[in-house]
């Protein structure tokens, strides 16, 4: 594995589950050179790419990842939502700048709010939108973003226990 | 929201939250990226904390006035602060579990 100063270190484990991942999205190949890579199974040219500063952030992707498989351990949603939770992940990573304004954000927290109960969802999104607008560089929107669809499974469990004790 | 609970346990992040609320219990415009720079932990995570803490009756929020945050340009906030309850609670919560290691400055607040 290439590793070094300002380099980003890819486990092979991490790299297989990528390109594994990003095999179950083949009708969105055309979404950066990452995935398209990756689709390529080509190890070696992944890792050259995550290593060539398009892609700072592969240690939050991998956070995403474990945050997917999280939700699948609380049974939360249907599997479709986890699969484009992981999509959102490779392609996150691949365009971070750009996923981190506008549009794409909204997106990105409607996905996320899925998890929740319903009548959570237009506050979350609502809150979420009101911190972004604190964020004055879109690195800070990107953490921002990633410290969500980390926190946001475990938030979906809490909610929908919650909800459970209400009814019984 | 659910209906009021007891806390079973406070995790460290929630204290953390707690400890910023404490250092101005009076502050009524605390937010979750605000919240989130003020004690270095990740947005999901103070959203967490903030939502057991509300749901405790710890915290009470509001949006905040939109004329307010379109003179700003920006998206409105969710504000948060202290209730009397989670003042008293969060008091003795702390100096339970900080004993000897915190002083408190009058009105309540971490000295």
């Amino acid at each position: 594995m290439a590793t070094g100063t300002h380099r980003v270190t890819m486990s092979e484990k991490f790299a297989d589950e990528l390109i594994e991942l990003a095999g179950t999205f083949r009708n969105v190949a055309d979404s950066g050179d990452f995935l398209a890579v990756s689709l390529n199974r080509d190890i070696e040219r992944t890792i050259e790419l995550a290593n060539g500063g398009k892609i700072a952030h592969v240690a939050s992707t991998a956070r995403i990842l474990a945050t997917a498989n999280a939700g699948e351990l609380f049974d939360l949603h249907d599997v479709t939502d986890l699969h484009n939770l992981r999509w959102f992940a490779l392609d996150l990573a691949s365009r971070l700048e750009d996923w981190a304004h506008g549009v794409r954000a909204g997106v990105l927290l409607g996905l996320l709010a899925r998890f929740l109960p319903g009548d959570e969802r237009t506050r979350f999104v609502a809150e979420a939108i009101g911190n972004l607008g604190d964020c004055e560089h879109w690195w800070q929107r990107v953490d921002h973003l990633i410290g969500l669809a980390v926190g946001t499974p475990r938030l979906a469990w809490m909610m929908h226990r919650d909800n459970r004790r209400g009814r019984a | 929201m659910a209906p009021p609970d007891r806390p079973q346990r406070v995790t460290l992040p929630t204290l953390q939250i707690l400890a910023a609320f404490m250092s101005d219990p009076g502050r009524d415009d605390w937010y979750g990226r605000a919240l989130s720079v003020h004690t270095g932990l990740g947005s999901g995570t103070v959203l967490q904390a903030l939502y057991r803490l509300e749901n405790w009756g710890w915290l009470e929020s509001r949006w905040e006035d939109k004329d307010v945050a379109t003179r700003d340009g920006r998206p409105p906030r969710r504000f948060y602060q202290l209730t009397g309850v989670g003042q008293r609670e969060a008091n003795a919560l702390v100096v339970a579990r900080f004993k000897g290691q915190l002083r408190f400055a009058p009105g309540g607040g971490l000295g």
